[in-house]
């Protein structure tokens, strides 16, 4: 265990590490005196486009999709008590993509630019009460991954679905990028969307810390303790949904930040799950921002999709986890 | 100082009866022991006292209706230790006592100097303090339900439910854990706890409550209720009660055969 | 960006020169004025369209009638439009079918014991071969004079049009950041107009990408970009619209006119000599 102000230091430090490599590099090259020159506004032209228009907001969504998907594990771990919870693996993430697809292919993100992000929180929501409603009082891991199993493959069916039946012949090409998640040629207006998402998903699911921790000795006890259960259960499911749902609408769908993040994390800490909040947000922010610097850098043809990334730092952490449930199922 | 009463309370799980028309009232100073059969409502009736079931009737928490009454403020006037305890991540023995302390806490604030010494006194009397450090889900089953213990002490509320506390604890432990509960009562504390054996019932308890079929039966001192008669009709068993120690002890002597 | 791929696909098979009646046993040539006119491509629906008689033709590809694709779309509307199926052109009993190329179509390979007249098209990356085209196209269909015509106006048209762009660079960006090269019928146009097309200068193939930041940092004088891709409708058209080419005049050009050598181009090179000069007035 660290001293929880060292670990969140350290973590900040991690992330800020990261944002700054993700500003310095790409696929044009430019030196550090005109990336600087550029940041205060003596640069040239071309430098302050790339900069400020191109690789800033990238850095931003990176950093707050992280954060948020990074938080929504812990929260949503500490909640269901099982350390295999986590947006993606719930399906939480492909239904709010479901969401965005239907409001970008279907013409309703062109009548009014909110409706991408509530489309996607809607979506995001709709599964996240699905999955309580099927297993959120199970006390079996098994079961509440089977859930998430079927409601994640439903939305996926349905996002193809949706693309398929759009007016779009570039479905499959895009029904990729929403599945596997991408920074690529994100904008302002991206982080404009997602920010506010972000930051009120944030401050709901941080709320919860104190209500996780009495959460550990079951329902009943947590409730002798003063713990609203009721009301906490509608902060996590609007604080996922609204945060996960606002990180989707511009990213897509990247798996397992929420996995990998809160998994790292907890032995640093005392385990417990308020421990685990704030820091998994820290530790997500700098994964998913070193990851999109990754996929960058990595040389391929097409930029690699975020979500491959994830998911090969991802699934062995998932193993991990069965491997050492399996005694339980 | 705090009271509760029950007025006519009734717990319905699904479409079943659980608890019917329970009437009692527990004064501070009084340890209570509830006993019946297996599936009798002990648990619901201990669970409805702190509204965590849906309940008819009324509970009342020093006058005032506890199903109206904010969790929080419920959670500083009474102590609960659940039935058979499971426990979702490793804390540390410390750290998990602690919990106890959620109750006092205002938001956002840190555990306070009053907190540490609470806990610390939690984990004195139920000689834990030499396990702070020990992660909790790796203890023993004695050590972890003493923990428990000291986890619902630590709130310091003046009254304490219990649900089976002896279970899985050695005689030893057993007489250790029931002289704890006796030590809160006679501290002033209400003090009402779900129990199997009748012999450290009758032994420690200043009342009891025997339940069946989820309603209350019996409800007066160990020597005033524990009858053979009653034994027969709520366990179907034969017992040989003893009256001339210190304590009843109630020694079982055979099942009652239906017909027989 | 999609159909840029398949037309890139096709003019590697096909290879040069045009291939009559390929098939075992057709006969040598069509009949001088055929009455059922089978057309199994996009493109050479637009051919058929603009030299066949309404009454000669059987069928179009279901894209014919599409503005969007389709440079010839308001003609089409009203004639037999063929999903890609082998059982209708059984149907239809052809006696001429029109392909870029026919021969190697998947619904005649479905057909293997049949035979019917053929006309086999290049795939158009100049103007040169569109002119072939429409003089081989006018022939088979049995108006050999209507292809003399079209031809002259085309000429006619671009004749007129100057050089605009005066050597300035221009981009031909498409969705998702996927760039025309040169070797191309866009390239051909690019220099018709006077521009010079980046991915010259960059030294990039045919069809290559180009991240935004390297687009911004290349910083060409125009983007050329598909008029489809004017509104966002998706992630891939989302891109065109990031404000770091905010500063890049932009000239919009419909795809149906470009995605096919056909007799729209003088229309798309007439479009973009146009915008180049409205961009020149605006911006001074």
């Amino acid at each position: 265990m660290i001293r929880r102000p060292v670990l969140i230091a350290a973590l900040a430090g991690l992330a800020l590490v990261a944002a700054i490599a993700s500003l310095r590099f790409g696929p044009v090259d430019l030196s550090l005196a005109r990336l600087v020159a550029a940041a205060t506004g003596h640069g040239d032209r071309i430098a302050a486009i790339i900069l400020l228009d191109l690789r800033l907001p990238r850095t931003l969504l990176a950093l707050a999709v992280g954060a948020i998907l990074g938080l929504a594990g812990a929260a949503l771990q500490g909640y269901l008590r099982n350390p295999l919870a986590e947006p993606s693996v719930l399906g939480t993430s492909n239904a709010a993509a479901l969401g965005g697809v239907a409001a970008l292919y279907f013409g309703f993100a062109q009548m009014h630019p909110a409706a991408l992000p509530l489309l996607a929180i809607g979506g995001a929501l709709l599964s996240l009460a699905l999955l309580f409603a099927l297993a959120g009082r199970s006390e079996s891991p098994l079961t509440l991954i089977l859930a998430g199993i079927a409601v994640g493959t439903l939305a996926v069916a349905g996002t193809s679905l949706a693309l398929n039946l759009s007016p779009n012949p570039f479905a499959a090409m895009e029904i990729m990028t929403w599945l596997l998640g991408s920074l690529e040629n994100r904008s302002f207006q991206h982080v404009w969307i997602a920010l506010p998402c972000v930051a009120i998903g944030m401050a709901m699911l941080l709320w919860n810390g104190r209500a996780l921790d009495a959460l550990t000795l079951g329902e009943d006890a947590a409730r002798a303790l003063g713990v609203d259960i009721g009301r906490m259960r509608l902060r996590l499911l609007v604080g996922t949904a609204i945060g996960v749902g606002g990180a989707v609408a511009v990213s897509g769908a990247i798996g397992f930040v929420g996995l990998i993040v809160p998994h790292l994390i907890r032995p640093l800490t005392d385990r417990s799950p308020s421990a685990i909040l704030l820091p998994s947000a820290i530790g997500g922010a700098a994964l998913l921002t070193l990851a999109d610097l990754g996929v960058r850098i990595i040389p391929t043809t097409n930029e690699l999709k975020l979500g491959v990334v994830t998911a090969f730092l991802g699934v062995p952490v998932f193993l991990v986890h069965l491997m050492r449930e399996k005694r339980l199922w | 100082m705090v009271t509760i009463a029950l007025e006519r309370v009734g717990v319905a799980l699904g479409r079943r009866a659980v608890v019917e028309d329970a009437s009692a009232a527990f004064a501070p100073g009084t340890l209570t022991g509830i006993v019946g059969p297996n599936g009798a409502g002990k648990s619901t009736l201990a669970r409805a006292m702190l509204a965590l079931v849906p309940a008819t009737g009324t509970v009342r928490i020093d006058a005032a209706d506890a199903a109206a009454m904010p969790r929080a403020e419920l959670a500083r006037r009474i102590a609960y230790l659940p039935q058979g305890q499971s426990l979702h991540w490793p804390l540390t023995v410390e750290r998990l006592v602690g919990l106890g302390r959620l109750p006092h806490l205002a938001p956002m604030s840190r555990l306070s100097g009053a907190d540490a010494a609470a806990i610390e006194r939690a984990m004195a009397r139920t000689e834990v303090l030499g396990l702070r450090n020990r992660i909790a889900t790796e203890l023993s089953g004695g050590e972890r339900a003493r923990v428990l213990f000291a986890r619902a002490l630590a709130v310091e509320a003046p009254a304490l439910i219990a649900d089976e506390p002896l279970a899985s604890l050695d005689p030893g432990h057993q007489i250790d854990a029931m002289d704890l509960l006796r030590a809160e009562a006679d501290a002033g504390a209400l003090v009402i706890a779900v129990l199997h054996d009748l012999t450290m019932a009758a032994r420690y308890c200043d009342r009891l409550l025997i339940v069946d079929g989820g309603r209350i039966v019996a409800d007066g001192t160990p020597r005033d209720v524990l009858t053979p008669d009653l034994l027969r009709a709520v366990y179907g068993i034969d017992a040989r009660i003893e009256n001339g120690g210190d304590w009843p002890t109630v020694t079982t002597l055979g099942r009652v055969r239906p017909g027989a | 960006m999609m159909r840029a791929l398949l037309a890139a696909a096709a003019t590697l098979l096909a290879g040069a020169g045009a291939l009559w009646a390929a098939a075992p046993g057709a006969a040598p040539s069509p009949p001088t004025q055929p009455k059922r006119i089978v057309s199994i491509n996009l493109c050479s629906d637009q051919l058929v369209l603009a030299l066949a008689d309404r009454g000669q033709i059987a069928g179009l590809t279901i894209n014919a009638a599409d503005p969007q694709m389709s440079g010839e779309a308001a003609q089409a509307r009203g004639l037999p439009l063929l999903s890609n199926s082998a059982e209708q052109i059984l149907a239809i009993d052809p006696d001429l079918i029109v392909g870029m190329p026919a021969s190697r179509s998947a619904p005649l390979a479905a057909l293997p014991g049949t035979s019917y007249p053929l006309l086999d098209l290049d795939t158009a990356n100049g103007l040169d071969q569109i002119y072939a085209s429409i003089h081989q196209t006018a022939a088979a269909v049995g108006h050999p004079e209507r292809g003399e015509a079209l031809v002259g106006r085309i000429q006619r048209q671009l004749a007129g049009l100057g050089k605009p762009g005066r050597g300035r660079v221009a981009a031909y960006y498409q969705r998702r950041g996927y760039m025309t090269g040169t070797g191309t019928l866009i390239d051909e146009m690019m220099n018709r107009v006077g521009l010079v097309n980046l991915a010259n200068i960059l030294g990039k193939p045919p069809l290559s990408q180009l991240s935004l930041e390297e687009m911004v940092a290349a910083k060409p004088d125009f983007l050329i970009v598909e008029s489809a891709t004017d509104l966002v409708t998706d992630q891939g058209s989302e891109m065109l619209h990031h404000p770091a080419l905010r500063d890049i005049p932009r000239i919009s050009v419909s795809e149906a006119w470009t995605v096919c050598g056909s007799p729209a181009y003088a229309d798309a090179a007439r479009s973009i000599a146009r915008q180049i000069e409205r961009i020149d007035g605006g911006g001074r």
